[in-house]
């Protein structure tokens, strides 16, 4: 069912195309929202994405592929929305960088701060470092499938997962070492 | 507050973020995204095939194709391309700043990139290592880095077009990858000082500055008196002295100054008095030496309440009498000094259009001019020869994070990597211009 409306959407037939969007914006916008951390760019990332996929849909030579196809689209469209985003985290971070990056005010619970650090170092990532993490610790996709999905050869992928495991275990350091320079509770 | 959650274990750190992934996961998109995108799609025409530039081609099975007839299309696009290169050759194609000897290293994406002359780049350290912070020695003779495992980072060198080495020390650092790590040459090139904290604590402390003999590795650690933590060490032009910052007072209320000590450990001294009461208090960038040592220039942020407010000052090493710097621009920070010291470049921010701008203006406080208006803090770099200043520009619309190259004088203006991103995204992690013998 899948191939014929893809061909007919192929063909121009939005209809289609908006059956096909409406069975999957909701697993665009989940792995968008994971990747970016921020509803709002979710939203605007996945937007792209659909239109991207309508414009440049009949350069897609096998149907049978439009998942992984779009979801290329959306992994694209997510590291855009990541570049873009770095402005608006430059205002809160970039002109003293990471020293105040790392205050926050004490959740009350360790469980709380726990998740608020994993949440906070995962997104001084970059886009590419973050959609890695996400696509085998949440999607779950072997070396391959999510190298392909990326567009990527196997390997770059296993090296690119490894540096940004490396890169998020160092933000966690980092973010140990800044909560012993900085007082929390000195945020006003 | 992290101890528990910081650890060395990939795996524990893979389980926590499934967890998390678990956590925050959503079936259900927000109301009315769908019916945004398909509006949006109803005003889009779909793109003949022949124009889709991203085709879905299974990497594992690219073939090629060859078409009976050329389509018009296509003798568009290759008559299109014929003539931007001719344009290129005719308007574009003079030489850049880039001296002949001269090399660019900067790293990204976890590697050490090299800007070739042509405007390619290699990647120097294409391994699974995370390499970052590259900074020239003075002489060109050798650049050093951070190369970061799960065991810690480690210095590293780059000599010539010899492959990379570990500097064998002692002790491993926190690989944190931040600017404040970032490591300054001693002029004769053979040690570097960087402020750091060793790998292996448990929780990591505070952090103190190295000094490390490059050739044999030996490692030392500055004696800091009664200083809780000490970075962004920076060493004068004759090699006598280190400046650095210095975090004075202990917890609940860090404040901090400008300090400097001689790489022997000795002469710890206060330079100036604290300039703000909240944790950012001094130098965002590295302090900088005058050319003839007598002057330190740096930035201090005063934090009043959530309006942070960046100021540059210069001290009298002698007299410790400190001056700020009166700049055009409000919020001006990340200041660098020319290589003849006739210019003084630094960053502004402005936080209503969340951008900062390229400045330069003499030490004196005349001539200040904005050569750009959307560059990427702390990423101006020097040419060694000083007619070029090397920037990022701002990763937002029309100005992508591309190295740009500028004279002084607001002239020339050149872009010199037009696709900076040869694997992964920025921010870069050190950027360094320097002529090599």
């Amino acid at each position: 069912v899948q191939r014929e409306l893809v061909e007919r959407a192929q063909r121009g037939d939005r209809d289609a195309f908006s059956t096909l969007a409406a069975a999957s914006i909701a697993r665009l916008y989940n792995l968008a929202q994971l990747m970016l951390g921020d509803a709002d760019r979710a939203e605007d990332a996945v937007q792209e994405t659909l239109v991207a996929a309508w414009r440049d849909l009949r350069g897609l030579r096998d149907p049978d592929r439009y998942e992984a196809w779009i979801h290329r689209i959306l992994v694209r469209s997510v590291y855009r929305e990541g570049r873009r985003g770095r402005r608006s985290t430059t205002a809160d971070h970039e002109p003293a960088g990471h020293y105040w990056a790392g205050a926050t005010i004490r959740s009350g619970t360790a469980e709380v701060e726990d998740r608020d650090e994993l949440d906070r170092c995962f997104l001084r990532l970059t886009s590419e470092h973050r959609a890695v993490l996400v696509l085998r610790h949440y999607v779950g996709l072997p070396d391959g499938e999510a190298a392909d999905l990326l567009g990527i050869p196997a390997g770059t992928f296993k090296s690119r997962l490894n540096r940004a495991t490396a890169a998020l275990r160092a933000e966690l350091d980092a973010d140990a070492r800044r909560g012993l320079a900085i007082d929390p509770g000195a945020v006003r | 507050m992290s101890g528990n959650v910081r650890s060395n274990d990939d795996t524990l750190v893979a389980r926590r973020l499934a967890a998390r992934f678990e956590a925050r996961s959503t079936s259900r998109e927000p109301e009315g995204l769908l019916d945004a995108a398909m509006a949006r799609v109803a005003t889009t025409r779909q793109r003949p095939r022949w124009l889709v530039s991203e085709r879905w081609l299974p990497m594992t099975t690219l073939t090629l194709r060859v078409r009976p007839v050329i389509r018009t299309g296509w003798l568009l696009a290759i008559l299109v391309v014929i003539v931007a290169l001719l344009l290129a050759l005719i308007v574009g194609g003079g030489r850049h700043g880039l001296p002949s000897n001269g090399r660019i290293l900067f790293g990204q994406g976890g590697d050490i990139w090299q800007l070739n002359a042509d405007g390619t780049t290699t990647d120097l350290t294409p391994d699974t290592t995370v390499e970052t912070s590259i900074v020239w020695a003075a002489d060109g003779r050798r650049a050093g880095f951070f190369s970061a495992t799960s065991d810690g980072a480690q210095l590293a060198l780059l000599e010539g077009n010899a492959p990379a080495k570990i500097v064998p020390t002692s002790v491993r650092f926190h690989p944190t990858f931040k600017d404040a790590e970032v490591m300054s040459w001693s002029p004769d090139g053979n040690r570097v000082v960087f402020g750091s904290t060793p790998s292996g604590d448990p929780t990591p402390g505070p952090s103190r500055l190295w000094i490390v003999n490059v050739d044999t590795g030996q490692t030392n650690q500055l004696p800091l008196g009664d200083l809780v933590a000490a970075d962004t060490p920076t060493w004068s032009r004759d090699g006598s002295t280190i400046a650095f910052r210095g975090q004075v007072d202990e917890l609940p209320n860090p404040t901090h100054a400008l300090y400097t000590i001689t790489p022997t450990g000795s002469g710890l001294t206060r330079l100036t008095p604290t300039l703000a009461d909240q944790y950012d208090a001094v130098a965002i960038g590295p302090p900088v030496w005058s050319m003839d040592g007598s002057t330190i220039y740096f930035d201090a942020a005063n934090t009043l309440g959530q309006d942070t407010r960046f100021r540059l000052y210069s001290v009298n090493v002698t007299t410790h009498v400190v001056t700020q710097l009166r700049t055009d621009p409000a919020n001006p920070y990340a200041v660098s000094l020319s290589p003849d010291g006739a210019w003084l470049a630094f960053t502004n921010w402005d936080g209503p259009t969340e951008t900062s701008s390229l400045w330069v203006m003499h030490p004196d406080g005349t001539g200040q001019r904005q050569l750009a208006d959307h560059s990427v803090s702390m990423s101006d770099q020097w040419s060694p020869d000083g007619q070029w200043i090397l920037y990022e520009g701002q990763p937002i619309a029309g100005h992508d994070n591309s190295l740009y190259e500028i004279h002084p004088d607001g002239s020339g203006l050149k872009v010199l990597l037009n696709a900076p991103s040869p694997s992964s995204g920025n921010p870069r992690a050190g950027l360094s211009w320097q002529a090599v013998p």
